[in-house]
């Protein structure tokens, strides 16, 4: 039995580092992941459709994404096996309820594993979160009531993972990973972490399409090839629309403001959809650093965000404290009243932009 | 630090050039076209170098190279330099200005190459000053500009003050910055008030716009999922009943397809029976109507009137024959009654109460109290004591034996004894009377028989005379007494008389009763009497006459008597009404009699003209026709009810066929089965049913109202969700707009934090600063003040808020604002104070050297040769070079200088330069000397 595997694809999350545009652009590249990963199911005649949660996001989904999920499933030949996440939890007002889904799709509604025939002798368990959060388990003290081979489907967070995946992740329906075995499931097939990983039995996709700057980890769907005897062989896709890169300029020696842009400009130059650019380096004294000017590169970029990163002041800052100066005397009371090495930066080269007789006086 | 030469390599006009300078005051002077600004820039440049970096370099070091790099050989761009520095060392210092690579600083006695010490990219030898390349020139090199511009304007002096105490005078002054920074923040972060329209206020704005519509976002959305749920709970809701609906109109439908059917089924059927309609048995209608009516007379005639009992007449007889009612009571009427039981209870109780009233048995007739008086007077115990005085006062008198000495005293105590006796024995006056005597006999007796005096025994006679009185009477009392008591009849013996007392007074109570019987028994018979008389009266009210003197008792009897009489009578009386009653019945009987049978006269009569009309004979007894009139009713009826039932099914025939045929109907059966299966296709088993006992119109009617309710519910459900889709923001949208806003509000707020803190930093350090170098400034100058200003002026003073310097008159002590002084005075504290702010500037132990440039240029005769001297003056502290073209300068310098603290050099007017005419020595030729021209 062949399977396909994706999870977390967040559709109409919001994107706030984005302009309108960009945002609309990666929600729509979304919509677009999904179609990517039904033509494979096609393609590779799988026998299932898995989507482990989060297939949407409820407090946001439109009209029109629910309109398009409908028509997509319905589309399609394949079997769509839907188990609601946190952020798609089932309620009477989820459109996993109030939509008249295709005969294709089945969609798991009890908090508790319940049983979906696969084929004979294969039953995939699936649960829904029913709530946002505080979702129990859906493995602890579970047991089969019958016999064949026992797959599950769910969106649960596997404890020992919480440390390495994305900062604020929450513990959503827990479980420690014996509990699967425990349970007398082969193998569960899951949904919440976005960073990918193949254990011996459980299998986390990742989000197909990015979500974040930064993101890495071979992600996207996973075609599962589930043997009679319970063995499993799976095998990543990218079916990813969306092109994202986060990539580091460094401005050593840039004596201005143009040095930084053409540096910016070369190191985005052969990338394409979204550049998040962190700028480094150290800047001449006379040099300013016009991110908002620099952030309007990248004409041919579906979406550019630059920020500064350790950028160093250019200034000889310990010389000009030992001067017995008003500005010397102004570095010094910085350096000593001043505890956050940020906020130091910015108000000693302003005070100095200031005393120098600049215009630019908003620090980055 | 002090500069002993400086070598152009190659640096604007010159090639290999050197020009010395003396350790104390140099002053180079030449022309113009000479070369001095060349040499001014290559002194400056040795010492600083150039910044090392990419691209072309700031707007002054472009100008720099423009102006100073050599004309020939533009690529070559060197200088050097020996310095002396003022810890010893001696350090020549090469600056590649054009590549910036072969540069270096090497101290010259021990060959090593010091150039980390002041590396800035390229060695920059103002660093040992505690300087660098901007500030070096600001701090050390005075021109003729700033001179011009201190002597032009009264603030220039001041600002220099500010801007060198700011920044070393390489930019602008504190204030400037200040004023700068409050623009700005004017500008990019505005104010926070409500009507404000700057960035900030801008920005929170947008914040709360975009806040506000993303909670609507937000709250559009929520109701869009409520509304979807709502359609889909209608939609189901709706969908239910329609399934609802359809089933139960595929079960009537079933219900009416079976009903055609049976319809058809049992047209055909009466169809078959009635191919034609009935025939109507209404002809003979009336004649059955007569026959009936005959016989039901004849059924319900009346039955024949037996008359019993004694006819009309002979009641008539023997009511004639009863008495009249009688006059009186005809039984005891109950006063009367009444009156007698009064009478017979008050003589049946004058009988209990007996005629004999109770008496006592012997009971004498006299009371206890006399009998205790009688007692006491019979008793005479006191009596024999006096015999006892009298024995003893005559034993006295001589008849007697001698006085016993006790004797007296058993008299008057015997005596005593006898009185009180007395006295209890109600003898009082003779108790006490014996008593008394008793004591005064003792008392004599006494007195006697000690003395033998017969006053004494006199005094005893005397007082025992009143005893003697008294017992006589008490004597004589006691015979009347016995006489008394014999008279009644009673013992003289006093103690049988007192038991007698006690008795009477036992039996006292017999007494009571027998005066109450008395009492009762007349009272009872009074009774009597009244008992009699009412009686009597009673009768006489009765009507019955009472003979004179007859006994009440008696005549009641014959009362009694009278109205058993008159009761008979009564009772005789009573029938005639009986009688009365029993002949109006005779009578009305009779009446009835008659009246029957004519009444069955003629109903015979008309049983036998029915039957004529049957054709029975009409002669028959009457029994006999009325069964054959039965007969031919019955058979009449079963005629007609088959007839009925004929015209029946007739009638249902035509109301099943309702003006088709049997095969319409069975079309029509077959056509609804049909629409029976259609409607009941699609529906679940269970769902094609109608609930018993309802009516199915009504049901489905009432199905049909909710099915229709339901499904508007679902429209307007359907409507209401599709005007919010059509308006329903984009919530991922206004996020990313509100993120958006808070970010743009937090670069605004975090920028008027930066500006904000910046500012309160500058201020203090400003503030801190001219407080600390307004003194050091004032006591610099105050050191040169006399002598450059000719006395004119002994004391400065430098304001610590602002710099502004003050000077004291010596002529009048008052204080002036250096601004109003002479150019010429400003001129000379200038450069005074010029040279307290390098003091000041210079951090290390280094003394700067003083670079000028036709700093005389604007003083006369007089004043520049005081500033000259004020200048050679400094020279002695630390090195003084100046640059001039002025021949009273250069005039005043051969005069003035001396070798070998103080040089002078004289330039020669440059060679035009131009490729070829002015061929660069290589670095390892010895460079040409620019030797002093005129030097004493």
């Amino acid at each position: 039995m062949k399977l396909l595997l994706f999870a977390d694809l967040h559709l109409d999350a919001p994107f706030a580092w984005a302009r309108p545009e960009t945002a609309r652009l990666r929600r729509a590249n979304r919509r677009e992941t999904l179609r990517r990963i039904l033509a494979l199911a096609e393609e590779e005649r799988v026998d299932a459709v898995l989507c482990a949660g989060d297939l949407f996001e409820h407090d946001r989904v439109t009209p029109d994404t629910v309109a398009f999920l409908q028509s997509t499933f319905a589309r399609t030949d394949r079997r769509i096996v839907l188990a609601p996440g946190n952020h798609d939890w089932l309620s009477a007002q989820s459109p996993y309820a109030t939509v008249d889904w295709s005969p294709n799709v089945h969609i798991y509604t009890d908090a508790r594993l319940t049983a979906l025939t696969l084929a004979d002798g294969c039953t995939l368990w699936g649960a829904a979160h029913r709530a946002p959060a505080n979702t129990d388990g859906f493995f602890t003290g579970f047991r089969p009531d019958r016999g064949g081979l026992h797959l599950a489907l769910a969106h649960a967070s596997e404890k020992s993972l919480l440390g390495w995946q994305e900062p604020g992740k929450q513990p959503h329906a827990p479980f420690e990973a014996a509990e699967i075995a425990a349970a007398g499931i082969t193998h569960a097939f899951l949904g919440h972490y976005h960073l990918p990983r193949d254990a011996e039995r459980h299998t986390y996709p990742g989000n197909p399409d990015p979500l974040e700057f930064g993101e890495d980890g071979e992600r996207g769907a996973v075609i599962v090839q589930v043997g009679s005897d319970g063995s499993i062989q799976r095998e990543r896709r990218n079916v990813a629309v969306s092109e994202v890169h986060d990539v580091t300029v460094t401005i050593d020696g840039a004596q201005h403001a143009t040095d930084v842009r053409s540096a910016v400009s070369a190191a985005i130059a052969p990338l394409r959809g979204c550049v998040r650019v962190t700028v480094e380096g150290e800047l001449a004294p006379d040099a300013s650093l016009e991110l908002a000017e620099v952030g309007r590169l990248g004409e041919h970029l579906d979406g550019l965000v630059v920020r500064a990163g350790a950028v160093r002041v250019g200034h000889d800052v310990d010389a000009i404290a030992a001067e017995s100066t008003v500005r010397g005397q102004f570095v010094r009371d910085a350096a000593e009243q001043i505890a956050d090495p940020e906020e130091r930066r910015r108000i000693i080269l302003t005070g100095l932009r200031a005393l120098e007789g600049r215009q630019d006086l908003e620090v980055a | 630090m002090r500069i002993q030469r400086v070598v152009a390599r190659a640096f604007g006009p010159f090639v290999d050039r050197t020009l010395e300078l003396a350790p104390g005051m140099t002053v180079v002077a030449g022309p113009n076209e000479s070369g001095k600004s060349s040499w001014h820039a290559a002194l400056r440049l040795a010492i600083t170098g150039l910044r090392r970096g990419k691209g072309p370099g700031t707007a002054a070091e472009r100008a720099l190279a423009e102006r100073h790099r050599p004309w020939d050989q533009p690529e070559r761009w060197e200088v050097e330099a020996r310095l002396q520095l003022d810890d010893g060392r001696s350090i020549d210092i090469s600056q590649d200005l054009g590549a910036k690579i072969a540069c270096r600083a090497v101290d010259v006695a021990l060959g090593r190459d010091v150039s980390d010490e002041i590396l800035d990219g390229t060695p920059d030898a103002s660093r040992w000053l505690g300087l660098d390349r901007d500030s070096f020139a600001s701090t050390v090199a005075v021109n003729q500009a700033q001179i011009v511009a201190v002597a032009d304007a009264a603030e220039a002096l001041q600002e220099h003050m500010q801007r060198a105490a700011a920044t070393r005078g390489t930019d602008a002054t504190a204030a400037e910055a200040i004023a700068r920074l409050e623009q700005f923040r004017k500008d990019a972060v505005g104010a926070d008030t409500v009507a404000a329209k700057g960035p900030l206020r801008t920005a929170k704005n947008r914040v709360g716009a975009a806040d506000g519509a993303l909670a609507l976002a937000r709250q559009h959305h929520a109701e869009y999922l409520a509304q979807s749920a709502s359609l889909e709970s209608a939609e189901r809701a709706a969908e239910a009943a329609r399934v609802e609906l359809a089933g139960a109109e595929a079960a009537q439908a079933r219900m009416q397809a079976a009903e055609f059917a049976a319809r058809a089924a049992r047209a055909a059927e009466l169809a078959e029976r009635h191919p034609e309609p009935p025939p109507s048995l209404a002809a003979d209608d009336e004649l059955a109507a007569r026959v009936g009516a005959a016989r039901d007379g004849f059924a319900h005639r009346p039955p024949p009137v037996e008359l019993a009992g004694p006819s009309a007449g002979e009641l008539e007889r023997q009511l004639d024959a009863v008495p009249g009612v009688p006059d009186g009571d005809i039984e005891p009427h109950p006063s009367v009654l009444e009156a007698q039981h009064a009478v017979a209870r008050a003589e049946q109780a004058i009988e209990l109460l007996g005629d004999e009233p109770p008496r006592p048995d012997g009971a004498p007739d006299i009371d206890a109290s006399a009998l205790r008086d009688l007692a006491r007077r019979l008793d005479d115990r006191s009596l024999p004591e006096a015999a006892a005085l009298e024995a003893e006062l005559d034993r006295l008198r001589g008849r007697g034996s001698r006085p016993r000495p006790m004797l007296p005293l058993g008299i008057g105590g015997l005596g005593l004894v006898a009185g009180v006796s007395l006295a209890v024995a109600n003898l009082g006056l003779i108790g006490a009377l014996v008593a008394v005597a008793a004591i005064l006999v003792a008392l004599g007796i006494g007195l006697a028989g000690r003395r033998g005096d017969t006053a004494a025994i006199t005094r005893a006679e005397l007082a025992l005379a009143p005893y003697r009185e008294a017992a006589n009477r008490v004597r004589e009392d006691r015979l009347a007494a016995l006489q008394e008591a014999r008279g009644a009849n009673l013992p003289d013996d006093p103690a049988e008389l007192l038991r007698m007392a006690d008795e009477l007074a036992a039996s006292r109570s017999l007494l009571v009763a027998h005066r109450d019987w008395l009492e009762r028994r007349a009272s009872l018979e009074t009774g009597l009497t009244s008992a009699r008389e009412a009686l009597l009266a009673t009768l006489a009210a009765r009507g019955f006459d009472v003979t004179d003197g007859q006994d009440g008792l008696r005549a009641t009897q014959a009362y009694v008597d009278r109205c058993r009489a008159n009761a008979q009578q009564q009772r005789a009386a009573e029938r005639a009404e009986v009688l009365r009653a029993q002949l109006a019945a005779r009578r009305a009987a009779e009446d009835a009699a008659a009246a029957a049978a004519a009444r069955e006269a003629d109903i015979v009569a008309a049983l036998r003209a029915a039957a004529a009309e049957i054709g029975v004979d009409p002669n028959q007894d009457p029994e006999t026709l009325d069964a054959a009139l039965e007969a031919w009713r019955a058979q009449r009826a079963g005629a007609l009810l088959a007839a009925q039932q004929a015209l029946g099914e007739w009638q249902q025939l035509q109301t099943l066929l309702d003006g088709g045929t049997v095969e319409d109907l069975r079309a029509e059966a077959a056509r609804r089965r049909q629409r029976a299966n259609e409607l009941a296709e699609n529906l679940p088993a269970a769902a094609i049913t109608l609930p018993m006992g309802v009516d199915p119109e009504e049901f489905l009617s009432g199905l049909r109202r909710r099915v229709q309710s339901l499904v508007q519910a679902q429209d307007l459900a359907r409507g209401a969700l599709e005007g919010r889709r059509g308006s329903l923001p984009d919530v991922a949208e206004a996020e990313e707009a509100a993120a958006a806003a808070h970010l743009e509000l937090q670069r605004v707020q975090r920028l008027a934090a930066t500006v904000d803190a910046t500012l309160a930093l500058l201020h203090a350090a400003q503030e801190r600063v001219h407080r600390d170098l307004a003194p050091v400034l004032g006591q610099a100058v105050n050191r040169w003040l006399p002598a450059v200003s000719g006395g004119a002026y002994v004391e400065v003073s430098v304001d610590p808020g602002d710099l502004r310097v003050s000077v004291k008159e010596a002529a009048t002590g008052q204080w002036r604002d250096a601004r109003l002084l002479s150019e010429g005075t400003r001129e000379q504290i200038y450069l005074l104070l010029r040279v307290a702010m390098a003091e000041h500037l210079v951090t290390t132990g280094e003394r700067a050297p003083l670079l000028l440039d036709e700093v005389t240029a604007q003083a006369d005769g007089e004043r520049k040769r005081q500033l000259l001297d004020v200048l050679h003056r400094l020279s002695a502290d630390r090195q003084v070079i100046l640059f001039t073209h002025d021949d009273e300068v250069l005039a005043w310098a051969d005069a003035a200088l001396r070798e070998p603290q103080d040089a002078v050099v004289r330039l020669q007017q440059v060679r035009a330069a131009g490729p070829g005419n002015a061929p660069l020595s290589s670095p390892s030729e010895p460079a040409e000397p620019m030797v002093p021209v005129a030097i004493r």
